[in-house]
């Protein structure tokens, strides 16, 4: 099955790169370094937060690109313009299809963040030479580096839940609002929550609270990756605290895949 | 034609460069007086509203917030209340967008205490500052000078200054402030326990150790002489008219110990001991 799986992700991958979307992706890198240490120049107290804030937001920024403009395009072609069958008509399963496919723009995401995530890093680094930038006290690059490895789980979690909604729907214009739909309310479930318990606007046991509850047994906490906050301004943390939502993020991505796939075998293309 | 076709091509180009040149220039000229921002667009939505549609990227829209508010206030020589109103809104987005950021409160104590006149909504930031920023005691500095210096709330001033004061690294005069504050609202007892919890810390210089003993003692003494001077006016129904009557009439043996080379400071109308 692997000697199947590693041809789809290759020729994914030699797809990405013919489209230049890297090239793209390591331009904005090096525009990175110069607006970082002007942006951050214009602050007068927490200037490595600033610098660190730029950094990771990029990663994610550029990650989400990726995945809405690029990724989603890439499989709705396939089925719009057929390209899919040159693939099926070779002995290449339905399911060896998404998984190749995903490992593809999976590496694709992967080496952008690695890009990014080093770009970043110099610029913080770049930051402190030229603008006398204090780092936090507590900061730590193993840490600045375990935000970057968490938000680019978070950009495949996302990327398993693009591939579902390609497949469940029709249209690639369907399948980028329920993408996006499906990141904002990740990213704020929680947040709503809290809100409505913290403001006592309904009680525990109300009905919204409930549905958000359920809600999040279907969607995936994306907020649970973010520790953007904590890294900038070097918050005690216990990396170990992570184990959980790394394991989460993994499952949860193989809940997508399984599912996209089941949808595809039932699928006519 | 051919020839016609590029020379018109050339032309409608050289139009539109033209154009854009003409209204680009225009558009410079126009905003050059306006300084660094002429607007604030400062969303109207409430701060826990904001922090949804931010997402992930609340730290990075926090710092942007902050950004224009800085550049607004600082190319704006007249602000108006309703403006201010908008600013504060502003401060307290980028407060709950990330809480823990230092120019937040430093901003909103320099514009929203002292230019807008706004001390209570300075405050109120400084003051959810330090609840996050729990090693840190600028805010609570900030805060307790703006409720005695705006608001002339001594009580809470002191009550924060002995607060922020057993935050490590805190400097020893927001204890001693704090201390000060104390006696003006007769709460000394409280301003000694703290101080003497203070001394107990091993990082403490040698210098700093001695300012704190010498406070605890002149506290003490204080409260004695203000005991003496309450038992003065009981027996003779007026406050006495220096401290040495104390001892004269023999409710004091003597002045108690003041380890400062100044005199205490007696009004005998008030009965109000001070030594500083």
């Amino acid at each position: 099955m692997i000697h199947k799986i590693f041809p789809v992700a290759h020729i994914t991958f030699i797809d990405c790169l013919r489209n230049k979307a890297l090239y793209g992706i390591l331009f904005m890198g090096i525009v990175l370094f110069g607006i970082n240490i002007i942006f951050t120049g214009m602050f007068s107290w927490d200037l490595s937060k600033v610098a660190v804030d730029m950094g990771l937001s990029t990663v994610s920024f550029a990650g989400l690109i990726l995945i809405f403009f690029f990724s989603i395009q890439m499989m709705s072609n396939d089925m719009d313009k057929k390209t899919i069958y040159l693939i099926l008509s070779r002995p290449v399963s339905k399911s060896e299809y998404i998984v190749g496919k995903f490992i593809g723009l999976s590496l694709v995401i992967l080496i952008s963040s690695l890009v990014l995530g080093v770009c970043a890093a110099f610029s913080v680094w770049l930051s402190t030479m030229t603008i006398n930038l204090q780092l936090a006290e507590a900061f730590s690059w193993k840490l600045f580096s375990l935000s970057i490895t968490l938000q680019t789980l978070s950009l495949l979690i996302l990327l398993s839940l693009a591939f579902l909604w390609v497949m469940v729907s029709s249209h690639s214009f369907t399948a980028f609002l329920l993408t996006l739909m499906t990141y904002f309310v990740g990213q704020n479930m929680e947040n709503v929550k809290n809100i409505i318990l913290s403001t006592k606007l309904m009680s525990p046991d109300s009905i919204s609270i409930k549905a958000i509850n359920f809600a999040s047994w279907i969607l995936p906490n994306l907020s649970v990756f973010n520790i953007k906050t904590i890294i900038a301004h070097g918050l005690p943390f216990d990396a170990s605290s992570m184990a959980a939502p790394v394991v989460y993020g993994i499952s949860y991505i193989g809940i997508c895949l399984c599912l996209s796939i089941l949808v595809f075998k039932k699928r006519e293309i | 034609m051919v020839i016609f076709k590029k020379n018109a091509l050339f032309l409608v180009f050289s139009l539109f460069l033209s154009l854009f040149i003409f209204s680009n220039g225009m558009i410079k000229e126009k905003r050059k007086i306006l300084g660094a921002s002429y607007s604030i667009d400062i969303p109207s939505t409430p701060p826990n509203v904001i922090k949804l549609l931010a997402g992930e990227f609340s730290g990075i829209i926090a710092d942007y917030l902050l950004l224009q508010i800085g550049s607004y206030i600082g190319s704006n020589s007249e602000i108006s209340q309703d403006q201010w109103k908008i600013i504060h809104l502003g401060f307290e987005q980028a407060f709950e967008l990330d809480p823990y950021f230092q120019q937040t409160y430093f901003q909103a104590q320099a514009f929203l205490a002292w230019d807008a006149n706004m001390p209570e909504s300075a405050i109120r930031i400084l003051e959810a500052a330090g609840r996050k920023r729990t090693w840190d005691w600028r805010p609570g500095y900030y805060a307790g000078f703006d409720y005695y210096y705006f608001l002339n709330d001594f009580n809470t001033a002191s009550d924060i200054y002995l607060k922020t004061a057993k935050i490590k690294n805190a400097p020893v005069l927001l204890a001693l402030l704090g201390s000060r504050f104390a006696i003006k609202d007769k709460r000394t007892e409280a301003s000694i326990a703290v101080l003497k919890l203070m001394l107990k810390d091993n990082d403490l210089n040698k210098n700093d150790k001695k300012e704190i003993s010498d406070r605890i003692t002149i506290l003490k003494s204080i409260e004695v002489l203000d005991k003496a001077i309450q038992q003065f006016k009981k027996i003779f129904l007026v406050y006495p008219s220096t401290l040495d009557e104390l001892v004269y009439y023999q409710i004091l043996k003597q002045l108690p110990e003041n380890p400062y080379s100044k005199k205490y400071t007696y009004n005998p109308d008030t009965g109000e001991i001070k030594f500083d």
